[in-house]
């Protein structure tokens, strides 16, 4: 005779209940997330120019192989690795310098932290239109610059003809610049809320131990930063290579190619050549490349393992 | 090796006086413990000596130096922290050698001097590990090598034991006391643990809201102690202290009493001698649990009459004592007694007290009576 085990029926549907629960958000996740990724590699694999609508069809790895075998492709890769390495570099340099200054008490440090989140509230087009303002052929700093330029001609002796935005090295060296300066607040509450987590009986004993404030920044401080550093190494390395919002406002990827980062290339390939295949192949190579980075950092992060005493 | 001279020291936090106007000479080599409740401001006595906090008023000499100016980094001690505060990301070697190397020590001496202190708080297989490999006792046997390699003229404790389990404090407290007779340096040590401070000492200070409350050796501080708080704060369990009113009797050749609440306790001549103006005057009769007998078992003096009537509240067998919580007049005092005794709970007996060692206590202030004016 079979006999109805109320108990295990009531664990069956203790079991059921969670999955349930959770598939509203599983189905947004595989929806707006899971389908896109996939639906892009798929695209990147077939002949997809919106050019040519009639002649879609597969064709394997040829988009990859193309773009790999394309001096476009390099010469962005190149100038996406200096302005990613720039940016990280510039970051965690200003961005420790602020956060070592903001962690002193003085007057008005309250008002002067909210200040700081004003950069990174700005969406990166505004702030590519600004710094347009400021460095375009009537901005303030494009005039200042100039300045300097003719002051520096004129007391060396020098020839050094400044032409704006329209010289490659000022219009990437500016667009690294506008990154920086958006990307910096971030940063520097990541680094200041490490820096608050130092115990200041660190900070006390290495005095005792008749530590500098230089040997107490470099044995003390910055050893303890060693995870904040690399969080914001990576965040900062994505962001570098995603760039593309700035560098649209900003320089339109000129003068010539001077600005044509590895997002600026794909934009490229999907809305002026309309090569949706191509496009994504790009999108997927900028992936590759950005979590090959990001897992090298992690690997650092744990093989240092946590810091925490 | 030196001697510490602080000179009316007062520190102010804001409105809070932390220090207030504290004059103490601490001896060439002797161990001398701040002691006190936390917030007494025995921590940011140390922290002046240390120079981690300057001070408000007054100053600070190690022999015939100044040093009230002079940074941490520039003066000669160490220091042990309660959370021993090493270096996590360096190894404990290089903690160790740290404060050799921002001296400008060189590597060879740097080695040997490291490996010294090592050996002698017997961490040299520690030596390649990081610190949050260590247990408690581990870390604090490397916060004191960091110290002694310096071979300092001050070494300065900030509550060094309080974060050990209680088996591992003792440990520790015996280690402190070998090492303080091994290195011949000053120790100011600072604990809340009254029976640390009592092993420990040369000397103590006792601190209470910013003021010295009384300085002493443990003997002296324990038993003739300065007022009702030093009384408390110092041994355990803490002094019994019962109001009452100085009577001379009518028979009896004019003999005085303390009397209070369902207690009257015969105090001697020599003692009211001490007092003025003796006659009504309101005291705290203090008296260690140690110092009161109970009836048939520890009499004093027998034919003595019983200082009060009780019955047991609670009983705490301790081991080798037994501690009885009784009930006079509506006060708990706590009685030591034998181990055997088969006092318990609801049980009446008599109370002694050993007359020779009760103290008495202004009923106001709370200053003792006994110390000589």
């Amino acid at each position: 005779m079979t006999v109805l085990n109320p108990s295990h029926l009531m664990s069956r549907t203790r079991d059921a209940l969670p999955l349930l629960l959770n598939l509203p958000a599983v189905i947004l996740l595989l929806a707006f997330i899971a389908y896109p990724i996939g639906i892009s590699f798929w695209m990147s694999l077939h002949r997809y120019n919106l050019r040519r609508p009639d002649q879609v069809y597969f064709h394997g790895l040829d988009n990859y192989a193309t773009i790999l075998a394309s001096s476009e492709f390099w010469n962005a890769l190149w100038i996406s690795l200096y302005f990613t390495f720039m940016a990280v570099l510039l970051v965690i340099v200003i961005a420790m310098a602020i956060a070592l200054l903001l962690h002193e008490s003085f007057r008005g440090r309250g008002v002067v932290r909210a200040l700081l989140l004003i950069p990174w509230a700005i969406p990166g087009v505004v702030n590519g239109l600004m710094w347009v303002g400021l460095l375009g052929d009537y901005g303030a700093f494009n005039a200042m610059l100039a300045d300097s330029v003719a002051v520096v001609n004129y007391l060396f002796g020098l020839d050094i003809v400044y032409t704006g935005m329209a010289s490659p090295f000022v219009a990437l060296n500016a667009a690294i610049g506008a990154h920086v300066w958006r990307s910096v607040p971030f940063a520097c509450i990541i680094f200041l809320a490490a820096i608050q987590a130092i115990p200041t009986e660190q900070y006390r004993a290495a005095r005792v131990d008749g530590a500098t404030s230089w040997n107490r920044f470099r044995f003390i401080t910055l050893p303890w930063l060693y995870h904040a550093v690399l969080v914001v190494a990576i965040f900062e390395t994505m962001n570098g290579f995603r760039a593309f919002d700035l560098i649209y406002a900003l320089t339109g990827g000129g003068p010539g190619d001077a600005t044509h980062v590895i997002a600026w290339q794909t934009y490229k390939e999907a809305f002026a050549r309309l090569d949706f295949g191509g496009a994504n192949a790009y999108s997927y190579l900028i992936t590759v490349i950005t979590m090959t980075l990001a897992v090298i950092y992690i690997r650092l992060l744990y093989r240092r393992g946590l810091v925490q005493g | 090796m030196a001697r510490v001279r602080l000179k009316n020291l007062t520190k102010h936090f804001g409105d809070v006086v932390a220090v207030d106007n504290v004059t103490l000479d601490i001896a060439d080599r002797e161990f001398l413990t701040l002691l006190g409740p936390s917030g007494c401001g025995k921590t940011t006595l140390l922290n002046m000596i240390a120079g981690l906090e300057s001070p408000t008023a007054g100053e600070v000499w190690f022999d015939d130096w100044n040093v009230t100016a002079v940074p941490p980094e520039r003066r000669d001690i160490a220091m042990v922290f309660q959370t021993y505060a090493l270096y996590p990301h360096m190894s404990v070697f290089d903690n160790v050698a740290f404060g050799l190397k921002m001296r400008g020590v060189p590597t060879e001496d740097r080695k040997r001097l490291v490996l010294e202190a090592a050996k002698t708080m017997e961490i040299e297989l520690l030596l390649d590990r990081k610190p949050r490999a260590l247990s408690g006792g581990q870390r604090q046997r490397v916060a004191l090598a960091r110290a002694i390699v310096r071979d300092p003229g001050v070494f300065l404790l900030d509550e060094p034991l309080s974060n050990l389990d209680a088996q591992l404090r003792v440990v520790m407290r015996t280690e402190l006391k070998r090492l303080h007779g091994d290195l011949e340096m000053t120790f100011v040590y600072v604990t809340h643990d009254q029976a640390e401070s009592l092993i420990l000492s040369d000397r103590i200070v006792v601190m209470k809201d910013g003021e010295i409350q009384q300085i002493g050796t443990p003997e002296s501080i324990y038993d003739n102690p300065a007022n009702t708080f030093v009384a408390g704060f110092v041994g355990s369990p803490p002094i019994n202290l019962l109001k009452g009113v100085l009577q001379q009797q009518e028979s009896a050749a004019g003999a005085w009493r303390v009397v209070g609440d369902g207690f009257a306790c015969n105090v001697s001549q020599s003692m009211v001698e001490r007092i003025e103006d003796p006659l009504g005057r309101e005291v705290f009769l203090g008296a260690r649990a140690e110092d009161i007998g109970i009836e048939s078992e520890t009499n004093p003096e027998p034919g003595n009459t019983p200082v009060a009537r009780a019955s047991v509240v609670v009983r705490e067998p301790m081991g080798s004592d037994l501690y009885l919580t009784v009930d006079v007049g509506g006060s708990n005092v706590k009685v030591r007694t034998r181990p055997d005794s088969r006092m318990d709970r609801g049980d009446g007996l008599d109370v002694f007290f050993d007359s020779e060692k009760i103290h008495l206590f202004d009923g106001q202030t709370g200053v003792s009576l006994m110390l000589d004016r």
